[in-house]
């Protein structure tokens, strides 16, 4: 299976596929992340059109709320 | 705005700064910032902004101070256990710095009352500790074009950013469009957080206020500071504004402030009273007294928890592990389930009813209210 490196770690997916099936293939909430796609910010209004590919890096946050 | 000659001594390490000088000091006695929340991120926030000669400072907060706080609200004292957050806030933001005007907003931040509270300061603070009031802040800053400084926490991680449409930056919302559904993301009263976490936030959200007072600098307007305890490692995301965000975007549907707490999925008290699959701390209470009644009572909390405070006679099966040992369970026996505060034991109770459990329920309130209602010597975590 293809990977991409997700916040410096190797991730196998079924690639290419979107950037919004990729975050629920790794049980994320789509928009309960911010996500930065090869050094690019993307929208999340975005996210079902980014594609992603092998070898793609991508830093991903997930939200918290504490104060 | 003019400075005496005890603020020229007080604030000489500032005016040495050819950055900040006389005129930035000026600048910062002009501004005004609205805290809202004076916990974790508020105490450090409040405190050297005031130190610093941020000229007024708002609090909001309607809580009261509660041991478990003194691990990190350093803006609260032993002794101010069991007092108001604001006026506790207020004391001690007076004792730093007696020329910094304190206004304190002892009630919660709402709908009705956030457009009204904000609209007097220059610049407003998030250090709040939910959803539904993060997403309130922001749509009130975006609406009122106020900059909107976040900073936000969870065990050792923590994040910080500048939010600020009318600068052309994202707001919230172009980061997080809507909520996570309740209960997906714990809070630092489920999950725990560093002491000296929100020390390390605020202290940046501080430093991006004084920034935006003077002028000078690069903000985190458009990206997202991301800080982990752990690895001691600090790295950055960047942002952008979405063309689609429903309060900033080209084509904005929000408007008005909204209801958040049920934008937040998050049912109103009264609806959750009488759930058929809850029962009390003093229905669990007659079940272990009573072993003639056939009910069992089980623990869902994980092994670090159960080592802080446990309930005599009630065994451990942590809700990580059930997936793998609920066959230790008899499906026809009745079962209370109980963890630190409910929620555990309600994903417990929908699992094991899954797998064919008929007569499971949760206790309301977990081993936290039997602590308050049953058994003081019961330590509260």
């Amino acid at each position: 299976m293809d990977s991409v490196i997700a916040n410096g770690q190797p991730v196998a997916a079924e690639l290419p596929c979107s950037l919004e099936k990729f975050l629920v293939a790794q049980n994320l909430l789509p928009r309960s992340v911010v996500v930065e796609h090869n050094g690019e910010a993307v929208a999340p209004s975005e996210f079902s059109r980014r594609q992603v590919r092998a070898g793609d890096r991508l830093e991903i946050v997930k939200i918290v709320a504490g104060g | 705005m003019e400075l005496n000659n005890e603020e020229i001594r007080r604030y000489s390490r500032h005016l040495i700064l050819p950055e900040v000088g006389l005129a930035g000091q000026k600048k910062i006695k002009g501004t005004s910032v609205l805290c809202i929340g004076a916990g974790g991120l508020g105490s450090p926030i409040a405190m050297y902004l005031a130190a610093a000669g941020i000229g007024k400072i708002g609090i909001v907060d309607f809580d009261t101070v509660d041991y478990s706080n003194l691990q990190r609200q350093i803006l609260h004292t032993d002794a101010d256990v069991g007092r108001s957050k604001a006026e506790s806030a207020k004391e001690t933001i007076h004792g730093i710095n007696p020329h910094c005007e304190v206004v304190i907003h002892n009630t919660r931040i709402s709908s009705e009352n956030a457009l009204d509270l904000i609209r007097p300061y220059d610049i407003v603070v998030d250090g709040t500790d939910n959803f539904p009031t993060r997403y309130l802040t922001n749509d009130a800053c975006v609406l009122l074009k106020k900059p909107n400084v976040y900073g936000s926490i969870f065990r050792f991680e923590g994040q910080a950013s500048v939010f600020a449409p009318h600068l052309g930056g994202p707001c919230y919302r172009c980061l997080y469009p809507e909520p996570p559904p309740p209960g997906m993301v714990p809070s630092c009263a489920e999950g725990g957080v560093l002491g000296v976490l929100p020390g390390i936030i605020g202290c940046i959200q501080a430093t991006e206020i004084l920034k935006l007072a003077i002028g000078k600098g690069t903000s985190l307007v458009g990206r997202l500071l991301l800080f982990n305890a752990l690895d001691l490692k600090f790295r950055e995301l960047k942002l952008r504004k979405d063309p689609q965000c429903p309060i900033c975007g080209e084509h904005p549907t929000i408007k008005e402030l909204i209801d958040y707490e049920t934008f937040c999925g998050i049912v109103p008290e009264p609806e959750n009273t009488g759930n058929p699959d809850e029962v009390t701390v003093q229905d669990m209470k007659k079940a272990l007294d009573n072993p003639s009644l056939g009910i069992k009572v089980v623990d869902v909390r994980e092994p670090d928890e159960y080592e802080i405070a446990k309930i005599a006679g009630v065994p451990l099966l942590p809700l990580s592990e059930l997936q793998s040992r609920f066959t230790e369970l008899d499906p026809n026996t009745q079962y209370y389930l109980h963890c630190k505060a409910g929620v555990r034991s309600m994903k417990a109770l929908a699992f094991l009813r899954q797998q064919g459990f008929k007569y499971v329920k949760s206790v309301k309130g977990g081993i936290t209210a039997w602590s308050d209602e049953i058994d003081r010597n019961v330590p509260r975590y």
